[in-house]
Order: C-alpha cells, then sequence, then structure tokens
C-alpha cells in the first residue's frame, strides 16, 4: 500500500508547487468563561503555507489547535492577529458576502462530526454547493458528482437518504462535496476518526489523489498512518506550530 | 439526472425541503401560528359581528320610544331583544292620542301576534302587523327587499324564518305568501314575520274561530300592541316618553336607546376584554413563537455551521430560516382565518345565543380584510421571532459554532 502512496508522491512531484494559501502568524484568542476577564491563546503566531498538488498535514492532541488553525485558514474563523492569502488576497479584509463566495469557489472543507443535509439525498448533498450561486447546475457538475461518487464507492448510495449510511461512507460523501467545486484547496478536520482501518485507508487514498490532482490539501488528524501519506508535517503543540522533518 | 432534476436541489428549494423532510417540527410551527392566527382573526371577526348585529338592530327599531301597555315593557324587551315571541295589547285611542303631541313627528301602530304553530317553524313565531301608510321603522327594511306592496295575506320574514320569497306559510288555516325575506340583523328580528294590520286582523279572527281565541279578548280591530314614535328634531326622547306616560293612563314608554343601552353597555365591557385577551394572546403567541424559533434553531445549529462552510453568507442563512419560518406562518395563518372562518360560520346560532347579543356577520370585505391583517401580523411575529433568532446564529463565527457542535 505504501509503494504505492510513494508513487503517487513521486508523480506529484512534477507538479508546480506553487503557493495557493498562506497563514501568517495567526493567532486566535479566545475568553476563558462566558464573561471571563483572563483569556488564552488556542493558536499563537502560527504561519503555513499550502501548496498546489501538496497534501500538508497537522498532527497533534485534543486541544492543542488544530482544528482552530484549520478553521483560520479555512475563512470560518477571524483571527485574532495575522492573516490569511488566499491566491495573495487576504481573506479577512473582504465583505462576509465576498469571503463567502470565494469560500464557496476556491476551498472545500470536510468539518469534524457527520455535516450531510438530511433533507437531501446523498447526490443533492454533494451538488449542493455548486447551488449556492446559480439557479441551474449543470450537466456536467452533475456528471462529475456522479463520477467522484463512483470513485468513492457509492454509486449504489446516489439517491439514498443520509440517514443511511455509515460513518465511513458519510465522511467519504462529505470529501466528494467538498470537492464539487473543484476548490483550489480541500480541509480536512479529522476526517477518519471514527472510522475503522479500512474505511480510513479508503478516505486517506481519496486525499492523497486529490493533492496529486493539483489541489492543496490540508489534513488535520490524530491517525499515525496519515504522515505516510503527507507531503510535509507539522506539528502542533500548545497552540504553537512547528514543522516535522522528514 | 436530468435538467428537471437539477432543479430540485437549487438553493430557493431547500427551505421548503427541510420543512417537508422533517413534519413534527414542522407542523409545530404551524399549529402555534395558526393558533396565533385563529385567535387574531376569530376573535376581531366575533367583536366586528357583535358590533355590526348592534348596530343593525339599532337602525332597524327605527322608533325613538315605544309606547306599550303599562305591564308589557318587559315583554317588548323579551320580543326584541330575546327573541321570545310574546303578544299585549291596548287600546286603540292611544294611537291617537300620542299623535296629538306637539313632539311627535311621526307615530304608527303595530300588532304583536304569536302563531300557535306553523309548518315552517319548529316554535312559534312572533308576527308582527305594521300599518303600510304610517309606518316609519319596517317598511324601509322591508323596501330593500322588495319594492312590492303587501297585499291581504302577503307576509315578509325574518332571515333565520325557514321560508323563501315565492313559498308559503299557513297561520291560523291561512295560507300566507311570503313576499320577501328580509336581510339578516344578527338580532331577535330576524326571527319575526311581518304583515300590514290586515293581514293580522284577518288571522286574528281566524284564531278566535279555531278557538285560540286568547290573543284578543277585546274585538281586534279595536286593539294595537305598541305606538313607535319618532320625535321631532330637537325634542328630546326622554321627556317625550315621560309625558306620553302621565297623559296617557296605563301606558309605558320605552326609549329604544335606553333598552339598548343595557347591550351597549356589555358590548362596550365585552370589547375592552376581547381586546385585552387579544393582546395577552399576541404576546404569549409571539413570546412561544420566539422561544420554538429559538430552540429549533439551536438545534440545527451544526446543520448551518455546515450551510456557512460550504459558502453561504449570513445573508443567505437568514434569509433561509427566515423563509421556512414565513412558509410556516402562510400555512398556520391560513390554516387559522380558515378553521376560525368555518367555526364562526357553523356554530353562529350558538355564539349568538351564548354572546346574548344582535351577532351578524360584518361582511366579505371586512372578513377578507380581518384575515389579511391576522395574516401579516401572525406572519410578522414569527418572522420577527426567526430573525432575531437566526440573526445570533449568523451572526457567530461559522468556526466557533462548528467547535460548540463538536
Amino acid at each position: 500500500m505504501l509503494d504505492s502512496v510513494n508513487s503517487i508522491k513521486k508523480s506529484q512531484k512534477d507538479i508546480v508547487e506553487n503557493i495557493v494559501l498562506s497563514a501568517e502568524n495567526l493567532t486566535r484568542s479566545y475568553q476563558r468563561g462566558e464573561h471571563g476577564q483572563r483569556t488564552f491563546d488556542a493558536v499563537k503566531d502560527a504561519s503555513l503555507d499550502l501548496r498546489t498538488g501538496m497534501l500538508t498535514e497537522i498532527v497533534g492532541h485534543s486541544g492543542s489547535g488544530k482544528t482552530t488553525l484549520l478553521n483560520m485558514a479555512a475563512g470560518l474563523l477571524t483571527p485574532s492577529s495575522g492573516k490569511v492569502l488566499l491566491d495573495g488576497k487576504d481573506m479577512y479584509s473582504l465583505s462576509d458576502n465576498e469571503l463567502s463566495r470565494l469560500r464557496n469557489e476556491k476551498i472545500g472543507v470536510v468539518p469534524q462530526g457527520q455535516t450531510a443535509l438530511s433533507s437531501l439525498t446523498v447526490l443533492e448533498n454533494v451538488l449542493f454547493p455548486s447551488t449556492l450561486y446559480r439557479r441551474l447546475v449543470p450537466d456536467e457538475t452533475v456528471d462529475r458528482a456522479k463520477n467522484l461518487l463512483c470513485h468513492v464507492g457509492l454509486t449504489d448510495l446516489m439517491d439514498s437518504m443520509p440517514s443511511e449510511l455509515s460513518g465511513g461512507e458519510l465522511r467519504r460523501m462529505a470529501i466528494v462535496r467538498a470537492l464539487i467545486n473543484k476548490p483550489k484547496v480541500l480541509m480536512a478536520d479529522e476526517p477518519t476518526g471514527d472510522l475503522d482501518k479500512e474505511n480510513t485507508r479508503i478516505v486517506l487514498e481519496i486525499l492523497r489523489k486529490t493533492a496529486s490532482g493539483g489541489t492543496a490539501v490540508l489534513l488535520v488528524t490524530h491517525e499515525a498512518d496519515a504522515a505516510h501519506y503527507a507531503d510535509e508535517v507539522y506539528e502542533m503543540e500548545e497552540g504553537r506550530l512547528t514543522r516535522k522533518e522528514e | 439526472m436530468n435538467r428537471k432534476k437539477n432543479r430540485f436541489i437549487s438553493w430557493n428549494r431547500l427551505p421548503l425541503r427541510s420543512l417537508t423532510a422533517f413534519p413534527g417540527r414542522t407542523w409545530s410551527l404551524i399549529a402555534l401560528t395558526a393558533i396565533l392566527s385563529f385567535l387574531l382573526f376569530g376573535g376581531s371577526t366575533f367583536l366586528k359581528s357583535l358590533e355590526t348585529g348592534f348596530s343593525t338592530l339599532e337602525d332597524r327599531l327605527g322608533a325613538d320610544v315605544i309606547v306599550v301597555p303599562e305591564d308589557a315593557e318587559d315583554k317588548l324587551q323579551k320580543v326584541v331583544l330575546e327573541g321570545v315571541p310574546n303578544y299585549f295589547y291596548m287600546d286603540k285611542k292611544v294611537l291617537d292620542e300620542v299623535e296629538k303631541f306637539p313632539e311627535v313627528e311621526k307615530a304608527s301602530a303595530q300588532y304583536f301576534l304569536c302563531s300557535a304553530k306553523a309548518g315552517c317553524c319548529s316554535m312559534p313565531v312572533q308576527i308582527i302587523g305594521y300599518d303600510p301608510d304610517t309606518d316609519f321603522s319596517v317598511t324601509p327594511w322591508i323596501r330593500e327587499s322588495t319594492k312590492k306592496e303587501l297585499g291581504l295575506f302577503d307576509i315578509v320574514v325574518g332571515a333565520n324564518i325557514n321560508a323563501d320569497a315565492g313559498g308559503q306559510i299557513k297561520f291560523y288555516g291561512n295560507t300566507c305568501q311570503v313576499i320577501a325575506k328580509l336581510s339578516a340583523t344578527g338580532s331577535q328580528l330576524d326571527n319575526a314575520v311581518y304583515a300590514t294590520n290586515d293581514t293580522i286582523l284577518a288571522l286574528t279572527r281566524s284564531s278566535v274561530e279555531k278557538g285560540i281565541n286568547y290573543l284578543a279578548q277585546n274585538s281586534p280591530e279595536d286593539e294595537i300592541s305598541a305606538v313607535q314614535i319618532q320625535v321631532r328634531d330637537g325634542q328630546d326622547p326622554e321627556s317625550v316618553a315621560r309625558k306620553v306616560v302621565s297623559a296617557i293612563k296605563g301606558t309605558a314608554a320605552v326609549q329604544t336607546s335606553t333598552m339598548l343601552s343595557g347591550l351597549s353597555d356589555s358590548l362596550s365591557g365585552g370589547r375592552k376584554t376581547i381586546h385585552l385577551i387579544l393582546l395577552m394572546v399576541w404576546v404569549l403567541s409571539a413570546v412561544i413563537l420566539f422561544i420554538a424559533e429559538t430552540l429549533l434553531v439551536r438545534t440545527r445549529t451544526a446543520e448551518f455551521a455546515y450551510i456557512r462552510t460550504i459558502g453561504a453568507s449570513r445573508r443567505m442563512l437568514s434569509g433561509m430560516i427566515l423563509a421556512e419560518a414565513l412558509l410556516c406562518g402562510l400555512a398556520g395563518s391560513l390554516i387559522g382565518c380558515l378553521t376560525a372562518a368555518v367555526i364562526l360560520k357553523s356554530f353562529r346560532t350558538a355564539i349568538e345565543a351564548a354572546a346574548g347579543m344582535p351577532y351578524l356577520s360584518p361582511g366579505l370585505k371586512y372578513t377578507v380584510l380581518a384575515a389579511l391583517l391576522s395574516a401579516v401580523i401572525t406572519l410578522l411575529s414569527g418572522g420577527a421571532a426567526a430573525f432575531l433568532a437566526a440573526f445570533h446564529t449568523s451572526r457567530a463565527d461559522t468556526g466557533t459554532l462548528l467547535r460548540k457542535e463538536n
């Protein structure tokens, strides 16, 4: 399995490693308690570049600040200080409308837990991000959704409701959904949490292939084996981000 | 998937999909808004029906003062306000004496008769005889239904009598022709039958012939039941009533406004109470709606956070929550108003009896306006509750919401 992963990594080196997203000196402070005077820094002065075709992994203990950093990088959480540049544009200088649209078009996020819309079928869930800013979904997007679902082994379940899917299937659906708009950046927060070994392998391979296909992928995980799929690995410890050398 | 199916999952349709996917949640909200709109529309229409009934009765009575035998004051009120058929008589000369008063503009006699049993009615009806030459209180209303002069055994029936124009009703063996049916007043006058004095005299004679001779101890030609008085402009009906009573022995004079003042007071008190209840219900419903919307939005935080994650703006998310609330409000308003309308119409008689006051539906224009206003208030209340609940969620950082959910 690892041989095939390494061959994918090698072919990926052919892709130009452009920086797509750059997080610069991000800090996020929280108040302790509802009206607390004291604050603590969940993320301290973290900088990170995400490059085209590379899978970047952040590992760390629970509560170390990984998710907070991912949310800030994804434009979902305003940093206390620092900035996030996407294609050279400071995301947090944009209005909510502009930032939302940018996120829709360029960033795919796989949040923690199950985030399917239970009123929509699997295929509709996958297509949903592509419906936000247009009245009709083009046929090619529908075809793409079907191909992606086929790729992750969910062809037979595309007309099912999310409640009929297992945890692994829901996670694969969430990845496909994050990819539907061909984002430049894919961010996955603990995508293998609660999954068995087989599903974990499937999910990590999908992410690896996505990176190799030219997308900048950020993976936040506890999974020890995930490092084998990553091009670079960072470690988060008490809000501080450090790069782990190979 | 074809293009038709693609349309099905458009952003605009998501609120409807969310509502239909969770029928329990949706019907709870619809039920809440339906109760609010039912009470607003039902309450205001009920109140307006009382006001319309009262004002129609006031107009229909026409006279300023009604002179009756001295022991018949209560009986007259029972005939007019409670619909209990009755009869009482006094000498016809009372009319001549009343006409002599300079303060009296118009005076006209009426003759009250009770049917024993009529084919059309399940109970005795009040038959009111009037003199077409001098009458000023009944004729204007009859003119609204027919231009035809009433001949012998021609009758005009109140709105509640089970017969229509062209039909026939038998009284004491005489077949009476129904010439017209009066429009509803919402009062007990709707249960009466009107005829000219000639017809009444003929009916009275028939009743005597049939041995039902309790109706008049003396000759019916020499008796009347009441004298309707319209006073001249500038004259005080109360002082006219006093003068008549002191001048004509054995009579009582009922001032119409006084007779209706009890009703008016009850209506005024009832109006205040109903307005207060409506206000309290509205505040209570608005609070309950707000709590329900807040709880609902909280239980759906993960869903909303995810929708933001994929790129929906705050405005889009608030719009979606608002659209769901408005759809529920619209359905609730419709159900509430329709239910209220059906209940008010179906149980009109029971409501009228329970209210103890004239009760007349205010007409289509008012009903439609009241329904629209109730729907707007309901929608605004539900919309405001949803907006307040959505505001907090949409303003929060999506990352913070996701963190809370995890």
